[in-house]
């Protein structure tokens, strides 16, 4: 019993250290040379509100297409108001639940450069998109995940998210299909087959993305260049920002468990770590006596696994990681079930929403007939 | 005086710990210990500001 308690152990305790091998990761450096072949596509939907990144767009205005859903006399207004100001606007005008990727299929027809960075209105890079652009074009890459950090790390919630995406961010180095929506780059030809295949399910939407891309044969890389977005300033901002990813995550772990078994690693931890032992961690939550005897030495454990595992972004505040992310897998992953459950009740079909739109085997695909 | 309270409250329910009394302390010790020390860490520039 002791022996395969400690390998349980052992078995946990290596899955948390994965980001050691984030050095051996195949990663694409960013070199000096840049190229002005990429449109910047930022979608935009709901409320004008959502657009933030226009001062640091504007030094890339002839770049940057906008790609606005407008469904009502404000988004009318404020396409107006851009156009303007001299923005390249796409109006769309989609019906039902947008989502990014919907909206950023339907804008990719008025895109004619041959790579696109496909960005959220608040975020930001410090270099050049031009040299990403570069570094992918050489690399041959059809999809980059890029490196997300948090631009504004002032209140206790931004300062923990800032370790959390600085940690999963390594973690990008050997999972590259693990693209985020705040940005991702991409061949526009690769995209469009890409999001031609997408479920437009918005929880879980950016890495549906890497999978239907992996599923293809397309070639995912990791572009090591960082790009800085908004992180939820709030505890409740987090919350619902949180509640909706663990609902992706729940329909990544179970609603298309057939398409994340290609990726076991992936599978083994989403599925079993986090989600079926979800139940095992509130069980010993339930001993008082059993866990006031061990949680210092779980925390203990923990804080040394943070350091350790991403020394190269190490942050005194990975003191206190540790109770977050306690917090966090303890709190939000029932929640998230249920708020993918409350969607699925929301739309009223039998089949359980969100399910991938490909099949289960990989299929190649040449990508020719869709380059511009 | 949080240390002794909490390990009070262990005491009081019984804990007879897996590691040990003396391990269980100190790691509670250095938990408090690297909570305290980012604290301060956070603190001095804006004490030094206010020095300043």
């Amino acid at each position: 019993m002791a022996w395969s308690a400690l390998l349980l152990l052992i078995v946990l305790v290596s899955l948390d250290m994965q980001n050691i091998a984030s050095r051996w990761g195949r990663i694409i450096e960013l070199g000096d040379e840049t190229t002005t072949d990429f449109t910047i596509l930022v979608p935009i939907f709901g409320d004008p509100g959502y657009f933030r990144n226009g001062d640091y767009l504007t030094q890339y205005k002839q770049h940057t297409l906008l790609a606005v859903n407008v469904d009502s006399p404000k988004m009318e207004h404020f396409v107006a108001d851009l156009q303007a100001r001299g923005w390249r606007v796409h109006k769309a005008h989609l019906t039902g639940r947008v989502s990014c990727p919907e909206l950023v299929f339907d804008a990719l027809q008025k895109v004619t450069t041959r790579y696109v960075i496909r960005m959220d209105g608040d975020t930001v890079s410090r270099e050049h998109p031009g040299r990403a652009i570069a570094a992918v074009r050489a690399a041959e890459a059809d999809l980059c995940s890029v490196k997300v950090a948090v631009s504004r790390r002032e209140t206790l919630i931004e300062k923990l998210q800032a370790v959390e995406y600085d940690m999963s961010m390594l973690g990008r180095h050997n999972r590259a299909w693990m693209t985020s929506g705040a940005c991702m780059i991409a061949r526009t030809a690769a995209l469009r087959v890409i999001l031609s295949s997408h479920s437009y399910w918005f929880p879980g939407e950016d890495i549906e993305t890497g999978v239907i891309a992996k599923h293809y044969r397309l070639s995912v890389r990791h572009l090591d260049m960082r790009f800085y977005t908004d992180a939820p300033e709030t505890f409740r901002a987090w919350f619902r920002q949180r509640r909706m990813w663990w609902s992706g995550s729940f329909r990544m772990a179970f609603v298309n468990a057939g398409q994340t078994l290609r990726f076991p690693l992936t599978f083994v931890y989403t599925v079993c770590v986090v989600w079926l032992l979800w139940i095992a961690k509130w069980h010993e939550l339930l001993d008082v006596r059993h866990i006031a005897a061990i949680l210092p030495f779980v925390l203990l454990l923990y804080t040394a696994i943070c350091f350790s595992s991403n020394w190269s972004v190490r942050s005194r505040w990975m003191v206190v990681y540790p109770y977050y992310a306690l917090f966090q897998a303890l709190v939000m992953p029932p929640l998230g079930a249920l708020y993918y459950l409350w969607l699925w009740c929301r739309r009223g079909t039998l089949r359980p929403p969100g399910r991938y739109a490909i099949g289960v085997r990989r299929d190649g695909v040449n990508l020719h007939p869709f380059e511009s | 005086m949080a240390i002794r309270a909490g390990f009070a409250a262990a005491a009081l329910l019984g804990v007879v710990t897996t590691f040990g009394t003396g391990l269980w302390l100190a790691a509670v010790v250095v938990l408090l210990g690297l909570i305290v020390g980012l604290l301060t860490a956070e603190a001095l520039p804006s004490l030094r500001r206010g020095r300043g």
